[in-house]
């Protein structure tokens, strides 16, 4: 087996002397979808930072490609230029939307021409065409979500980590962002790590789904990642399964009765997409308890 | 009453007649207070900025230091670079004592607190997932501290104009070290005191009202920076 994309090995966070975060072993392969859910508090975020590098852990290591960066400033600096991450609250910088997309590119020194191609086209991919010159002060909440993953993705990284990117969106736009994720994903191989709320979106989605509880991961599985087809395969029985699926099941023991054409539990490669994988409208995904 | 008036209106006529020696004074204040805000700037800011991003022990007796120099007296400032220019001083010998050098050396200590301390206020005002996103962008250290910086540029501009409106409004230091020479180091504040003290308004008038215009502009400066900020 290949070195996974990323490796968390008996990571620890500690805020306050309380244990945030216990992370035993995590890998996530090189063009996984990997999707961290989990209800308030469990540690999504914090694991997030980790990941990225962005925060150092209070004990054990994180790799990239095999590699260890935390602790080397140069090592640091290449490996962030390779992954990138959208926080969940997301900082606009006080510019214009041109000049916080084209931000990733600049620091890397691009041409002119070349970053405004980029711009062009990453602000075309999150529905934003023709928003260049806007002052991003001014921008809806909804928009400014995109703009964010709109820097995210000008600068092609190797690993994209979304921190719940569709929290604030509406329908439309959330359906826009789940296309560009399988669209990033699939034609271009990026690894993506996505953290969210939204057990419909887990369904929707499909891939390496991360349960996190209490800093610690419970479960993990291996959903198929499905090629919509219709929109009812992307949006089943909303209301019902909104209510079933709602987080506030997400207590208890997992997993006894998922339905076996649903969940691929083996750990590996993705399943195709199919008629055969797709849930049937309206079964759950996941138990109610 | 009458003389005020008539003061007032000879002063007027100096400001629109475009008076030699008014015009001198207030090109000479806005040389001297301009040269001592960019000095102060180039060393306040960049210091301002390094406090305000980096944690070291002594961070907040530093800012605690910096902020009761704010409000430095100008006298004080004036005896301490009198002490280091005048013949018996450490730094005699440059015979800069009475020159504008002179009082670009002490306004520029005056305003290097406010300078530091704002800059400091502004620096640390900006989000720091402001930093964090800069870096999860690919930006090293210096790119992630100029993304900080450009956040705070309205805060780090209001510090400069507020900083230049004490140098140009302060008299002490520029009569201690200045002397009030006579188209040498004679500015708009030490020029109003000596013909007050004359007795003679109408030029003292004048000045002051330049003076006056300086302070406005400089608070619609102020105004419009907070109002572009929200
Ligand atoms: N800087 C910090 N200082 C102290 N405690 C923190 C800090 N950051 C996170 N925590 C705590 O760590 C725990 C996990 O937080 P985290 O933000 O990772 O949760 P999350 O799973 O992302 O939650 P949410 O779904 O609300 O975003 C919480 O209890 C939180 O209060
Ligand atoms: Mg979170």
């Amino acid at each position: 087996m290949s070195t996974p994309k990323l490796r968390a090995r008996e990571l620890q966070k500690f805020y306050n002397g309380r244990k945030i975060l216990d992370i035993k072993d995590l890998a996530i392969e090189k063009g996984e979808l990997c999707l961290i859910v989990g209800p308030n508090g469990a540690g999504k975020t914090t694991l997030l930072m980790l990941l990225s590098f962005l925060d150092l852990p209070d004990r054990g290591e994180v790799y990239y490609d095999g590699i260890n960066p935390n602790g080397s400033k140069s090592a640091l600096l290449s490996v962030r230029r390779r992954l990138t991450l959208v926080m969940q609250r997301p900082v606009i910088f006080k510019t214009t939307v041109f000049k916080n997309v084209a931000y990733g590119l600049r620091v890397r020194h691009l041409r002119r021409g070349l970053i405004r191609e980029k711009v062009t086209r990453s602000l075309s991919l999150v529905g934003l065409s023709g928003y260049e010159d806007r002052n991003a002060l001014n921008l809806s909440q909804g928009e400014a979500q995109r703009v964010a993953l709109a820097r995210a993705i000008a600068v092609e990284p190797e690993v994209l980590m979304l921190d719940e990117p569709t929290a604030n969106l509406d329908p439309a736009n959330i359906r826009t962002i789940e296309d560009l994720v399988r669209l990033i994903n699939r034609e271009l191989g990026t690894t993506v790590v996505i953290v969210t709320h939204d057990m419909l979106q887990v369904r929707r989605l499909g891939g390496h789904v991360i349960f996190l509880s209490k800093g610690t991961i419970i479960r993990e599985e291996w959903l198929p990642q499905i090629t919509p087809q219709t929109p009812s395969d992307l949006w089943p029985d909303e209301a019902i399964e909104g209510e079933m699926l709602n987080l506030t099941t997400f207590r208890g023991k997992l997993g006894t009765d998922y339905p076996p054409d649903v969940v691929e539990r083996r750990r590996g490669t993705a399943l195709k997409p199919g008629p055969e994988n797709r849930p049937a409208n309206g079964a759950p995904v996941f138990p109610t308890l | 009453m009458e003389y005020l008036w008539q003061g007032l209106i000879k002063a007027l006529k100096l400001i629109v007649s475009l008076d030699r020696e008014v015009f001198g004074i207030v090109l000479l204040s806005l040389r001297v207070s301009v040269t001592a805000i960019v000095l102060s700037a180039l060393v306040g800011m960049p210091l301002g900025v390094l406090v305000g991003l980096r944690r070291f022990p002594g961070k907040r007796l530093f800012v605690t230091i910096v902020n009761t120099l704010m409000a430095l007296p100008t006298v004080v400032v004036g005896l301490l670079v009198y002490t280091m220019l005048s013949h018996r001083g450490p730094l005699g010998v440059l015979g800069l004592l009475f020159t504008p050098a002179a009082m670009i050396t002490a306004q520029s200590i005056l305003v290097l607190p406010l300078v530091v301390g704002l800059t400091i206020v502004g620096i640390t005002g900006v989000d720091p997932t402001v930093r964090k996103t800069a870096v999860s962008l690919g930006a090293n250290e210096l790119q992630a501290a100029l993304a900080v910086v450009m956040e705070a540029r309205y805060v780090l501009l209001a510090a400069i104009i507020a900083a230049f409106g004490r140098a140009i409004a302060e008299v002490g230091a520029a009569m201690m070290v200045g002397g009030n020479i006579k188209g040498s180091t004679r500015v708009i504040t030490t020029a109003i005191a000596l013909e007050t003290g004359k007795g003679e308004f109408e030029l003292a008038f004048a000045l002051g009202i330049v003076l006056l215009s300086v302070a406005a502009l400089i608070n619609t400066a102020l105004y419009k920076l907070q109002a572009g900020v929200r």
